[in-house]
Parts: C-alpha cells; sequence; structure tokens
C-alpha cells in the first residue's frame, strides 16, 4: 500500500479524473445562468476575438464585393423578371397588412405570436472544435439579449441563445447534434402541420423533423416555419424546405428531411429575435 | 529577456485566429462535407514543449484547454483534460527522439489524432455526439490533419527557429548567473 502513495504521477492521474468528472457533472447540469468565473472568460475572450473579427470581416467583405461585381450581368437579368412582380406584391401585401391591422383592432389584440423586436448583432468567432456548432456574437445582457432568443439571419432562421455573458452571447446553430436542440415547426401545407426538429443529419446535412402523424401529406419543396407554440420563438420565422419524406419503421409516422434556407457558414452580421409575447399569455387572454 | 513576452501574444493570436478561421473558409476551400478543425494553438503548445520549455508547455495547455472549455463548449474538463494529457505524452515520447521537423510534424499529427479521438469519445460517452466512426474517420479526422499539416509545413520552420533562439537566450542568461 505505501508503495502506492508512493506513486506521485498516478495519484496525480487519479485525481485529475475525478477532478475532470465532476466538472463534467457540474457544467451538463440543466443551468439557467453562466457562474460568473464562466461569464468572465467568455467576455474577455470575446473582447479578444472581436479585435480579430474586424479585420476578417473586412477581408470577407472584399472578397464577396469582387464575387458580387462578376455576377452583377447575371443578376441584373433575373431581378429584372422579378421587379414585375415585385409590385403586384407590394400592393398585395399592403392590402393584406391593412386589413389584419384593422380586423385586431376589432377584437382589441394588438400582438400576437408573430410580432417581435430586434436586435442586431455581428458575429465575433465560431467554436473551432465543431461538437457543437456555436456563435459568439458581440451583444450581451447588457443590450438586452436573454436565453432562448431566435437567432436568424436574411435567408432565416439559424439557431438559438445558448448562454449570455455581459457584453457576449452564445448562439446554438440549428445544426448542432444535441438532445436539448429541439424547434417546433409548422410545415406550410394545406393546413399548418406541427413537428419537432429533432436533429441534424451531418451525412446530408439537413434537419429532421420526426413524428409527423402517418395521415397528413407532407410533400417535397413545402416550406418549413416555426410554430410559435412553444414559448420560445416567435411565429413564422422561415427554416427551411422540405427535401425528403419517409415513413418511420413502424409506418405510424413520418420523418421529414428538411433542407436548412440560411447558410450557417460565413456568417457576419446575425439578428437576434425576442419576441414580444408568449403562447400561455396568448391563451391566457 | 524582453523576447519570451512574445509567448504569451502568440497563443492569443492563435486563440482567435482559430475562431475566425472556422467561420470563414471552410466551404470554400473544402467540402461542406468535411469537417475542418483548426488545432494552430496546440501546434504551438507542442513547438513551446518541444523546443523551448516542457513546464511552461503544460501550464499552457492547462490554461488554453480551460478557457476553450469555457468559451466554447460550456463543458468544463474536456481540454482541459486532454490537452495537458497529451501534452505530457508528447514531451515524454521526445525525451528519446531527435527533434528534427519531420519527427516533430510526425509526432504532432499523432497528437491531434490522440486529442480528437479523446474528445470524440469523451462526447460519445455523454451522448452529445452522434456521429458513426466511419463518418468520424473520413469526414473529421482525415481533412483535420491535412489542414494542420498544411498549416505546420508553413510555419514549422520560423516557429522552431524562434523557440531554439529563446532557448538559447535562456541558457546563455543561466550560465552567466552561475559562473
Amino acid at each position: 500500500m505505501p508503495q502506492f502513495f508512493k506513486n506521485k504521477r498516478l495519484i496525480i492521474l487519479l485525481s485529475g479524473i475525478i477532478i475532470l468528472v465532476a466538472l463534467i457533472g457540474f457544467s451538463l447540469r440543466e443551468r439557467d445562468q453562466l457562474s460568473w468565473p464562466e461569464q468572465f472568460v467568455k467576455d474577455t475572450a470575446g473582447f479578444a476575438q472581436m479585435v480579430f473579427a474586424k479585420p476578417a470581416h473586412l477581408v470577407s467583405n472584399l472578397v464577396e464585393n469582387m464575387r458580387d461585381l462578376l455576377q452583377t450581368y447575371e443578376e441584373n437579368k433575373i431581378l429584372k423578371e422579378r421587379l414585375d412582380e415585385y409590385a403586384q406584391i407590394k400592393v398585395k401585401a399592403d392590402r393584406l397588412e391593412k386589413e389584419n391591422a384593422e380586423l385586431k383592432a376589432l377584437i382589441d389584440k394588438e400582438k400576437d405570436l408573430a410580432s417581435f423586436t430586434i436586435h442586431h448583432a455581428s458575429v465575433i468567432a465560431r467554436d473551432q472544435d465543431r461538437w457543437q456548432e456555436t456563435l459568439t456574437i458581440d451583444k450581451g445582457e447588457v443590450q438586452g439579449i436573454k436565453k432562448n432568443m431566435a437567432v436568424i439571419t436574411a435567408n432565416g432562421m439559424i439557431g438559438k441563445i445558448k448562454s449570455v455573458g455581459k457584453i457576449t452571447s452564445t448562439v446554438q446553430l440549428l445544426s448542432t447534434v444535441d438532445r436539448t436542440n429541439r424547434t417546433h415547426v409548422a410545415i406550410q401545407g394545406e393546413h399548418d402541420i406541427y413537428g419537432l426538429i429533432e436533429g441534424f443529419d451531418v451525412e446530408k446535412q439537413q434537419l429532421i423533423i420526426k413524428q409527423i402523424p402517418a395521415e397528413e401529406k407532407v410533400e417535397k419543396g413545402m416550406d418549413v416555419i416555426t410554430s410559435g407554440l412553444a414559448n420560445v420563438f416567435p411565429k413564422g420565422l422561415y427554416i427551411g424546405k422540405i427535401e425528403k419524406v419517409e415513413p418511420d419503421q413502424y409506418g405510424l409516422t413520418q420523418t421529414a428531411y428538411v433542407k436548412p434556407a440560411a447558410n450557417f457558414y460565413n456568417l457576419e452580421n446575425v439578428i437576434v429575435v425576442e419576441r414580444e409575447m408568449t403562447a400561455s399569455e396568448e391563451s391566457g387572454e | 529577456m524582453r523576447k519570451q513576452w512574445w509567448i504569451p501574444v502568440l497563443v492569443i493570436i492563435f486563440f482567435c485566429v482559430e475562431s475566425q478561421f472556422v467561420n470563414f473558409i471552410p466551404t470554400r476551400l473544402f467540402s461542406q462535407y468535411w469537417i475542418v478543425v483548426p488545432r494552430f494553438l496546440f501546434l504551438l503548445l507542442i513547438f513551446i514543449t518541444i523546443y523551448y520549455d516542457k513546464k511552461l508547455g503544460l501550464i499552457y495547455a492547462l490554461i488554453t484547454g480551460l478557457v476553450m472549455d469555457i468559451v466554447f463548449i460550456d463543458i468544463l474538463g474536456i481540454y482541459l483534460f486532454w490537452y495537458p494529457v497529451t501534452i505530457y505524452l508528447v514531451s515524454k515520447l521526445m525525451k528519446n527522439w531527435h527533434a528534427n521537423l519531420f519527427i516533430v510534424a510526425f509526432v504532432s499529427l499523432l497528437a491531434i489524432t490522440l486529442v480528437e479521438f479523446g474528445i470524440y469519445g469523451v462526447f460519445s460517452i455523454l451522448q452529445i455526439a452522434n456521429m458513426p466512426l466511419k463518418f468520424f474517420v473520413f469526414h473529421r479526422l482525415f481533412p483535420t490533419l491535412g489542414a494542420n499539416l498544411a498549416f505546420y509545413i508553413l510555419f514549422s520552420y520560423s516557429l522552431k527557429k524562434y523557440f531554439t533562439r529563446l532557448r538559447k537566450i535562456r541558457s546563455e542568461e543561466e550560465g552567466m548567473f552561475q559562473s
């Protein structure tokens, strides 16, 4: 026995493993808030990363501009075709919006599940280890960011706020493979079909919606948006298009694969979405 | 004496470059089904360990491991364990081998493989990642090794030169104190 205790290295290794397990256990708990040392380290690292993010964004913009210039002719042609449609749609949207406002006034309702306020933020870093796809953005608790807010780009939804520091916060992308990464969505068919995004297929780069009832008709090309029913995200954030549908192994439900509309790479500016009202508030009215 | 203050600065620069690299490079240079993980900071730690100071390398491995845990994955203890352990093994391994650039390249790739597998193992046990082993090896490990080898080829010579010079300066200073 004394022989055993003389072996210093073994003791260090063993106590190291014990500390490791304890730390993992501590940080895997469901936590609403980060402890202050974590917040401090995150913010400090975020500050250093901000310094490096600025030139990186500049270079990326430059490359982007060059490419835009090269593609201008092609794009112009397509845009001209779209322009006629646009005028019509604009008139229609204006009319519908007005109608909607009038109807809402009739039933004394100002906000609905789809209304939200936005915060602009820019991306200062990305998780380099790529197991959990996360971004760091340059807005935090001070600027009014809270946990579980949705994060979108111009093309569609990319993820949600995972944890908040004082001046930075962490965004968990939809493509993260994680048990807690669930989004309640509506598939827009003839009527809304509800489902739950339950993961990400790394090999196909597509989101997976499971547990869609077998009698619902889901087809390729249908749009998928957030449902707004889960008390987390506002309604109507665009996620992507259905790529493939297949029955599950027992034939009771269907599984749909969704191609995300937003690009998860080369992210520079994102929009954090704060919903103004929750589903429970609405049902309480 | 002044020269060694560049080590923390280098560590911070490499740390920030890694996180920018992931956001801006991947899809344009590589296939989008490949996952390329930059381990530049880890390569720097290996260079510190082999060419300058083992103890310093271990200390930096501990600190950067902790910071990476906090900043990137929100789970404490994974990098905090694997970085120092791998650096320690590297220092043990290099005791018997001559430190020329080819051997160091081989050892670095071996170390990166060990770190990747170690972290993959922990995540699999915790059931956070459910990536099949074959996909992990062909779409993650090989592209990662390739990218880091490219980085190694570009920067290894200057890093080696820098750290051997630091060591020389230090041993001269120690010699002065002894005499």
